[in-house]
């Protein structure tokens, strides 16, 4: 059973082509990961699905409704946190919270008393005062308070230190633990990793690639460190395959795709000092698929 | 309409529209002072002058000549342009920071991620809005009767007046539709203000210049200051119907409008 289905989703701004061709489902009860730099379209795609854009092509389900037209409907099981969360800055926290609460038909005050306390957020101030990682987690708290059954989080940690970081991602792993469903944009290739079990990676408005984070990990892609006393010369013949991501005191960073046979030889003949060969990280995989793109 | 919304919008203009409403009466109270303490021959004096004359008129929507009493008098300071600009600044401030400010602050995301659709939303804010009506007009009528009292101005008729407020609160609505309309359609809260106040004072200066330049005079139906003539309510001691149903249907128009468009809107990342 899939939360979300997008199929051919396209958007676009007058000439300006902000998402083609974009196909993907999110399964519920998984914590989906949607990877991409800044402009990639991703916070457009979520825009959609929240129905605060109109596509402009292609088809947008959630809970197998229309985005669009039934977009009152779907709010009422979903909650969304925008990627530049602005708030009402002459509002306390908790008068915010209250709103929210309130606008929404009540019965998450109780849950949003316990998110601050997990949080440590002083809700009584005014907004205006907050910090940038306070206003975050302000926004987080409004967003989980009514523990919606589909949860869109576009770019979370942003501003959050990595204590409540690590409080976010317990947080949202419970979340998935009830059964419900996370979708979550992000640029920093790591929590995505460390966080969700689906991920799908967007560039240009088009989705390059997506799977289980494990099936991507496993793709014949490979990551070498290699280290040799005196470097690597500037003019060292790389095989097909290879790609140099870091050139570093020695110390070489790069990622190998295809079969480990080349590869092996190629290494045999470097007289290295040191050699690992590991899965790839995520961050690996985001700036191979980017290369290939640009190929 | 969601009533969370409603309350917030008006809690976020409290003191705006408190302050507004509480300086529209203080103004009427003044203005009475200041006419009572005019002796009725100078004002005669002034009103044979031409350009005087026909500018008062404008502004009032009749000949002040033949009703140059008590009442007719108090009646200027529901026409003044400051009083007016006070209620036009309100209306301008709230319609604007309710729709095109929500999306310019770029808290539009977290208002329209709330399950309330984007016409409760629009119809909230205008309830709000809507709602601040009869407590200016009341401040206008509660100025006027402090005004008698204190001037001592007892052959002021107070019913009179209370037809006059309730000419001014279709004025109101419809500056309340279509600064809402504007406000909806618009993307920058500062275009949104512009458009409006270039609105009023287009109506302001055909309005006046049609006093003095008759080839204007059809052009004058469009400026909405025409459908606000309190003086000819004082003449007939009844609301100007015509007026009022013109005003209700502009203001509905715009409305809606502004209801279509912010329905069927983008609402991009700022």
């Amino acid at each position: 059973m899939n939360v979300v289905e997008i199929s051919n989703l396209a958007k676009n701004y007058g000439d300006i082509v902000a998402l083609r061709d974009v196909s993907l489902t999110v399964p519920t009860g998984s914590r989906f990961g949607f990877l991409g730099p800044n402009g990639a379209g991703k916070s457009t795609t979520l825009r959609i699905l929240i129905g605060l854009l109109r596509a402009s092509g292609g088809a947008a389900k959630v809970f197998g409704m229309d985005a669009w037209t039934d977009s009152t409907k779907i709010r009422q099981r979903l909650a969304y946190l925008s990627g530049d969360a602005r708030l009402y800055d002459g509002m306390t926290g908790t008068g915010l919270l209250r709103f929210i609460d309130r606008a929404r038909g009540g019965g998450g005050w109780s849950e949003a008393k316990r998110l601050c306390e997990r949080f440590e957020l002083a809700a009584a101030r005014k907004i205006r005062g907050y910090s940038k990682g306070m206003r975050q987690k302000l926004a987080i708290i409004q967003a989980l308070m009514h523990k919606p059954d589909l949860l869109i989080l576009d770019e979370p940690t942003s501003g959050l230190d990595p204590l409540m970081q690590h409080a976010l991602y317990e947080e949202l792993r419970g979340v998935t633990a009830e059964g419900r469903t996370v979708l979550f944009s992000s640029h920093t290739l790591s929590e995505v990793e460390q966080l969700c079990d689906r991920v799908a990676i967007v560039r240009g408005g088009r989705i390059v690639e997506a799977g289980t984070t494990e099936s991507l990990r496993h793709r014949a892609l490979r990551r070498i460190v290699m280290k040799r006393r005196g470097g690597f010369p500037e003019t060292l013949a790389l095989p097909e395959g290879m790609s140099v991501r870091s050139r570093q005191d020695g110390t070489l960073t790069g990622t190998w795709s295809g079969a480990v046979d080349p590869l092996v030889g190629w290494l045999a003949g470097l007289k290295l000092d040191d050699v690992s060969i590991s899965q790839p990280s995520l961050e690996d995989l985001f700036a191979t698929y980017y290369r290939e793109q640009e190929d | 309409m969601n009533v969370a919304l409603f309350i917030k919008t008006l809690r976020d203009h409290r003191f705006f529209i408190l302050g507004g409403s509480f300086l529209m009466g203080l103004f009427v109270v003044v203005f009475m002072f200041a006419t009572n303490s005019l002796p009725m021959e100078q004002t005669k004096v002034w009103m044979d002058v031409p350009w005087i004359k026909s500018l008062i008129t404008s502004l009032m929507g009749s000949d002040i000549t033949g009703v140059l009493t008590p009442s007719g008098m108090a009646t200027f300071s529901f026409t003044h342009p400051v009083m007016l600009a006070i209620m036009i600044a309100v209306v301008f401030s709230m319609a604007s920071a309710g729709l095109v400010g929500e999306i310019d602050r770029g808290t539009i995301d977290l208002l329209a991620s709330l399950p309330i659709s984007r016409s409760r939303i629009y119809a909230s804010v205008s309830a709000a809005l809507l709602s601040c009506g009869p407590l200016m007009c009341v401040s206008l009528w509660l100025g006027a009767f402090v005004g008698r009292k204190l001037t001592g101005q007892t052959e002021i008729d107070m019913g009179n007046l209370v037809l006059v407020a309730v000419q001014f609160f279709f004025i109101f609505a419809f500056l309340c539709g279509m600064a809402l309309g504007v406000s909806a359609m618009c993307s920058r809260r500062v275009v949104a203000i512009t458009i409006c106040f270039g609105a009023v004072l287009y109506a302001f200066t055909v309005n006046v210049l049609s006093a003095f330049w008759p080839a204007l005079k059809f052009v004058s139906y469009s400026s909405f200051f025409r459908y606000y003539a309190p003086l000819k309510i004082v003449e007939t001691q009844s609301v100007q119907w015509s007026s009022v149903a013109v005003l209700s249907i502009a203001g509905l128009v715009f409305w809606l409008a502004g209801l279509l468009v912010f329905r069927s809107r983008d609402f991009p990342a700022t």
